[in-house]
């Protein structure tokens, strides 16, 4: 294992705080690991264990907050302090979601879903433009999991996201679980958009469990990233796979985290599916 | 068609107001309406910045109870919510709200506990700034010394409480009630400075009142040469040396 340099194609884990002293202790077998930004943007003990373990792991990190699709632009001091971190981790991959959290001022702390229109698409635009000049660097952008559409849209989510990553050329994060999920909960065909998303600009795939929840008599799934993956998104993952070839693949978990040993377990899963179905077509850079 | 803007607006109407109007109109109800579509994304919200508002103060959390801690935690979310997603940043406004939350009247002490709270996240948060060592300032020529502004490490705080909020603290979390039931809740003036120690842990520290106003001196922008001097009392230069070995000071502005 080495430290800063690419994501490797292969399975990684996401790091969270209560790992921190094991993964430093134990070194678990795992080719790379991500966190969220946000989380280390401070001094103190985080950031003290990140800069430890990024000499033994290749790190990406990934964003809930730039709020790329923010109709007044991307937060100024947010993608210094986002800069600030890129220099000091030097990460193998930087990443944030198709969606807004930003409005009024005000954080809203959730990934909400972006009407699919030509003016939310040049928003998007401008403000991936924005991020990957500040941080000179290409960025990927990941599909998010919706419980909710606009009547207004009228562009497919694929076909949106691979339009942003034809403008920037950013790149795409796709996350399986968040296709599984905005696909059954609004009768879309999960497979379709698969094939909707281009080959080539897909630089990492994400794997997260979701949940179930009976609303007005009808089941809605909730992207919640505390339960493990379901058996439907691993049989996805294995279909996506030939399509875009051996790529970084992420187990999260962020609620109900499991202890190292068994997140390492699940991502050997992962390994194991993206060595049986991963032509060696397409390792990212 | 609405706007960008008018779409993401009424978000905010609807997720932090609960004034789904807008909000709903623009949304496709195919068998479950917008609204409860909408609750999804406010449950996400208020719950994850409550989580993060329990990490900041557990203690209060443990005195007024999840149920109650939550309520306040809607209510200052609705009053002020976060303006960016870097959330070690959030919650520094919470002690002065509970001073104005109605049902948490009765509880006097609970604000200057959360004041407690929030300057021990910001101890575990703060930048990292290399501080003036003892061996720093030995260095210096003494006219160098003489001219010296010290200013506070970032992760340093000097709170004023009313109610012995630091104990307080410490035998909640300790679940220690007996100790708790024994505390002596007469009000008076108390000076806590807080600080990360140079193994990353915060650290409290009680002052009295003559200590904590030469500390507010030596950070008043004065000189070091005005503030020590032939007259300085033994106890003041002991405190002084204290807080320079403890890494409380640094040079230059925050």
């Amino acid at each position: 294992m080495k430290g800063t340099g690419p994501i490797p194609a292969a399975a990684g884990i996401g790091l969270r705080f209560c790992h921190h002293r094991a993964v430093l202790a134990e070194k678990p077998a795992v080719g790379w690991m991500e966190v969220h930004s946000e989380n280390y943007m401070s001094g103190g003990e985080p950031i003290a264990f990140l800069q430890a373990i990024r000499r033994d792991y290749p790190i990406s990190l990934h964003g809930v907050g730039l709020s790329l699709g923010s109709v007044d632009g991307i937060d100024a001091a947010h993608l210094d302090r986002l800069a600030d971190l890129t220099l000091r981790i030097e990460p193998g991959l930087v990443s944030d979601h198709l969606s807004f959290s930003v409005a009024r001022g005000v954080y809203l702390a959730d990934l909400l879903p972006l009407p699919m229109t030509e003016e939310a698409l040049q928003t998007v635009c401008r403000n991936v433009d924005c991020v990957q000049d500040r941080l000179k660097r290409p960025i990927l952008v990941e599909n998010p999991s919706s419980y909710l559409r606009y009547r207004h849209s009228v562009i497919p989510e694929a076909e949106f996201l691979a339009a942003v990553a034809a403008r920037t050329g950013c790149g795409i994060l796709l996350d399986i679980n968040n296709v599984y999920v905005s696909a059954c909960n609004h009768g879309w065909d999960a497979s379709a958009y698969l094939s909707a998303i281009p080959t080539g600009v897909v630089g990492e795939i994400h794997l997260a469990g979701h949940s179930l929840r009976e609303v007005d008599g009808r089941t809605i799934r909730v992207d919640d990233h505390g339960s493990p993956v379901a058996e439907a998104v691993w049989t996805l993952f294995a279909e996506a796979l030939p399509r875009f070839g051996r790529l970084p693949v992420l187990l999260e978990r962020d609620n109900h985290i499991p202890s190292l040993a068994d997140l390492v377990t699940e991502a050997g899963r992962a390994q194991s599916v993206l060595d049986l179905n991963g032509v060696a077509h397409a390792d990212a850079a | 068609m609405p706007t960008l803007r008018e779409v993401e607006h009424s978000l905010v109407d609807a997720l932090l107001r609960r004034e789904d109007g807008a909000a709903v109109s623009y949304i496709v109800d195919d068998g479950i309406a917008g609204a409860e579509r909408l609750a999804i994304h406010r449950g996400t919200l208020v719950g994850g910045l409550t989580a993060v508002l329990n990490g900041v103060f557990p203690a209060v959390e443990r005195l007024v109870g999840a149920e109650f801690f939550a309520g306040a935690a809607a209510c200052y979310i609705e009053e002020s919510p976060p303006s960016c997603a870097w959330l070690d940043v959030y919650g520094d406004s919470f002690a002065d709200f509970l001073t104005r939350f109605e049902p948490a009247r009765g509880l006097a002490y609970l604000p200057d506990v959360a004041r407690v709270e929030w300057a021990v996240a910001r101890a575990a948060n703060a930048p990292d700034r290399p501080a003036l060592s003892p061996a720093g300032l030995a260095a210096l020529s003494e006219a160098a010394q003489a001219a010296l502004v010290l200013h506070p490490h970032p992760s340093w705080t000097l709170v004023e409480t009313v109610w012995p909020a630091d104990d307080i603290r410490r035998f909640v979390l300790d679940g220690d009630d007996e100790a708790l039931a024994g505390l002596d809740m007469t009000p008076s003036r108390r000076w806590l400075a807080v600080h990360r120690d140079a193994h990353g842990t915060a650290t409290l520290r009680r002052l009295d009142a003559d200590w904590a106003a030469f500390v507010r001196r030596l950070l008043s922008g004065e000189t070091l040469g005005g503030i020590i001097t032939a007259e300085t009392s033994p106890a003041h230069l002991k405190m002084f040396a204290q807080h320079l070995a403890a890494g409380c000071f640094v040079l230059g502005e925050n």
